[in-house]
């Protein structure tokens, strides 16, 4: 198994809750400056003790993630992460010109000597209210960019694109992927559609924001998908995204985690606007399992249930051990895209020390 | 009877008529104010045309007897080099001529969409459909002179000539034969040049659907030729195409100045894209394009991106590199 470490960049201030997209009357540039610090930093610790990946995230007009370009982001982790494989998990293509994206990424393949995880992700629903696109084609314009993408990545001669959502007439971009032919390709498999779509085409996939059980049926649909078209997927094809926090005992954890809880809450972009969402979910953004796909985003309990859904690891270096081999077990994931409470200063970085230095080792024996 | 009928049609072709021209005149004053005023004038002229077109086919008398070829396309018939040469014919303006592939003619929905804006004349190649064999064409060489005479006993002397698969092969030794009588050359997923690979086979009408096709399922579905026909036909077509890397050809191909556009589908398995880079290194005023969604029958698959983007590089040329359309959505 491999061990990452995901962070949103959160805006470490105060800031409105429970408003999506939220106004910026209490920002601060000074905080915002020291957020961006603190994550690099973070990210240059993990690698540092000995992480697989760190990986970056696009999201839009809120506090939760200072990203919304995570392509910017990674250019600076190029130059600060030496050793991990720096994974935009990812870009919200269909949203984006695709073009823009396939020459982003293969910059910073360059500038990392190859070390680019390239995820392609549909969004969150409000994703496409901040460029103003319609939600009801985002599977298609999804699909239609990621095709121009590995054209663009693949093509030696400038080629005209035809599309149904995007048209250039010559495309010929520079520079080029350094990973031959180009770097591997992660999507979003939470719905049945996306999972064929992956087995279909050979990609990757991950889990976020969702509970154990529920990945391990969706990962299960993709795996038998993939044997439907002639192919296994490796166990490091199936990234699984969840809140953790590791200290030295059980107990120091869930105190630390209630300390966190009792900050700014930030809430994730899909569940901070229970209106936008429901517009977008009227599109048919979610695909023929709707329910299931927004029930995930609400679901809500109290610690303990949490852990058991595999929607938090909590815990000592051993108690989160035996969580992770359970979530190996049950959803036969490959990749652990740990999230940290990222506010805790140096309890944060403890944690990730731990993570790196006792967690990672085990995990590549798994 | 047949008179009844006609009269359905033609009423049925008018409703179609009006209703485009109406969706142009509903959608002109909303480009006049997006594009340039240039081309909102062009919208409005072919919006007007197709109102006077549906007009037209109200107030004409059905034509007796005569067989169309479909969409609106007329069969017609030329003698050139000792052949009785069948073409269809539809629309007025710039000529386009089209060859089609080894299946044989057909009249595609990128033709009829095309037959708004060109002359568009598609041939039936002598030894297709329901011709004699040919066998007097020795070779791709000889046939193409024998389609170039044709097209000139038909009094064309300028034009842009499109080829599909095979057709595309023909087109090619037509062009290095005759540049001088091009505006341009359109070729569709073509088979003029070629990776050295087995070709891939459909075993059944399904497969062969499957294998020509993205969407299947979205075809209408149209009667097979006789096996006599398709016999007759694989004959000739095994007989002329020649190897996958033609050097004949590509050394004259070389040379050949006409402005080309070579257009690929990307889930095309009988002539995939990835030989598109191919037509760009050989030919030096060649861009290639690739039909996003679309198989081996691109023109079928996605008429209106295939028609958009050929029109555009007949009208256009290099320029059509960079949109002319202007990206203002309100003054």
């Amino acid at each position: 198994m491999k061990a990452a470490l995901f962070c949103t960049s959160r805006y470490m201030g105060p800031a409105k809750e429970g408003v999506w997209p939220v106004p910026t009357n209490d920002y601060e540039t000074a905080i915002a400056e020291h957020s961006y610090k603190t994550t690099l930093d973070q990210f240059r610790l993990a690698d540092e003790v000995g992480f697989d990946w760190v990986t970056v995230a696009e999201h839009h007009f809120a506090p939760f993630s200072l990203t919304p370009n995570p392509m910017v982001f990674a250019g600076a982790l190029t130059q600060v992460v030496k050793r991990a494989k720096i994974a935009l998990l990812g870009a919200s293509i269909p949203i984006l010109n695709p073009i823009r994206v396939a020459e982003e990424m293969a910059m910073l393949d360059t500038l990392s000597g190859g070390r680019i995880i390239a995820g392609m992700l549909r969004g969150t629903g409000n994703e496409y209210v901040t460029y103003n696109l319609n939600p009801a084609e985002s599977r298609a314009r999804f699909e239609e960019a990621l095709e121009l993408i590995r054209y663009a990545w693949t093509q030696r001669q400038p080629f005209a694109w035809q599309g149904r959502f995007f048209q250039y007439r010559s495309i010929c971009i520079w520079p080029r992927p350094v990973q031959d032919p180009m770097p591997p390709i992660y999507m979003s498999a939470s719905s049945p559609e996306s999972g064929e779509f992956a087995a279909r085409n050979k990609l990757g996939i991950g889990f976020a924001f969702t509970s154990s059980p529920q990945a391990a049926g969706a990962a299960e649909h993709y795996r038998q998908q993939a044997r439907v078209n002639g192919w296994d997927p490796h166990p490091d094809q199936i990234i699984f995204r969840i809140a953790v926090h590791v200290a030295d005992t059980d107990e120091q954890a869930h105190e630390d985690l209630e300390e966190a809880a009792r900050g700014p809450r930030h809430l994730g972009v899909s569940t901070a606007n229970r209106a936008v969402e429901s517009v977008v979910a009227d599109t048919g953004y979610y695909g023929r399992d709707r329910e299931a796909q927004r029930g995930r985003l609400f679901a809500r309990g109290d610690l303990r249930q949490r852990v058991a859904q595999g929607q938090i690891l909590i815990g000592s270096v051993e108690s989160v051990w035996q969580q992770i081999v359970e979530l190996k077990k049950l959803v036969g994931c490959g990749v652990v895209d740990f999230t940290l409470a990222t506010q805790l200063g140096e309890r944060t970085s403890h944690a990730i020390e731990l993570l790196g230095e006792k967690i990672a080792p085990r995990m590549k024996e798994i | 009877m047949a008179r009844k009928a006609s009269k359905k049609t033609a009423k049925k072709a008018t409703k179609k008529s009006a209703k485009v021209a109406k969706k142009s005149v509903k959608k002109a004053p909303k480009k006049a104010v997006k594009k340039a005023s240039k081309a909102a004038k062009a919208v409005k002229k072919v919006a007007k045309k197709a109102v006077k077109a549906a007009k037209k086919i109200v107030t004409k008398k059905p034509a007796a007897k005569k067989v169309s070829a479909g969409g609106g396309f007329k069969d017609k018939s030329v003698k050139a080099d000792g052949f009785t040469i069948r073409y269809a014919e539809a629309g007025k303006g710039a000529v386009l001529v089209s060859i089609h592939g080894a299946g044989g003619m057909r009249i595609s929905p990128a033709h009829e969409l095309l037959a708004k804006t060109y002359r568009v004349v598609v041939f039936e190649v002598p030894g297709f459909g329901t011709s004699p064999a040919n066998e007097r064409s020795a070779t791709m060489p000889d046939l193409a002179a024998t389609m170039n005479k044709a097209i000139a006993a038909l009094g064309i002397k300028k034009f842009s000539l499109m080829g599909n698969s095979f057709g595309a092969k023909l087109v090619s030794w037509m062009a290095v034969q005759a540049p001088e009588t091009l505006q341009s050359l359109l070729l569709i997923a073509p088979a003029a040049i070629r990776h050295d690979r087995p070709r891939v086979v459909a075993n059944s009408p399904e497969e062969e659907l499957k294998l020509f096709h993205a969407h299947p399922e979205r075809i209408a579905p149209r009667p097979a030729p006789s096996k006599a026909i398709l016999d007759k036909q694989q004959a000739l077509v095994r007989r002329l195409i020649g190897p996958a890397r033609d050097a004949a050809l590509e050394g004259k191909l070389k040379e050949m100045p006409v402005p080309t556009l070579a257009l690929f589908g990307t889930v095309d398995r009988v002539t995939p894209s990835d030989a598109a880079y191919l037509y760009r290194e050989i030919i030096p005023n060649c861009h290639i394009g690739m039909v996003y969604d679309a198989a081996h029958a691109i023109d079928v698959d996605r008429p209106e991106a295939v028609s958009e983007i050929v029109a555009d590089f007949i009208e256009r040329q290099e320029k059509f590199l960079v949109t002319g359309q202007s990206g203002v959505i309100y003054p």
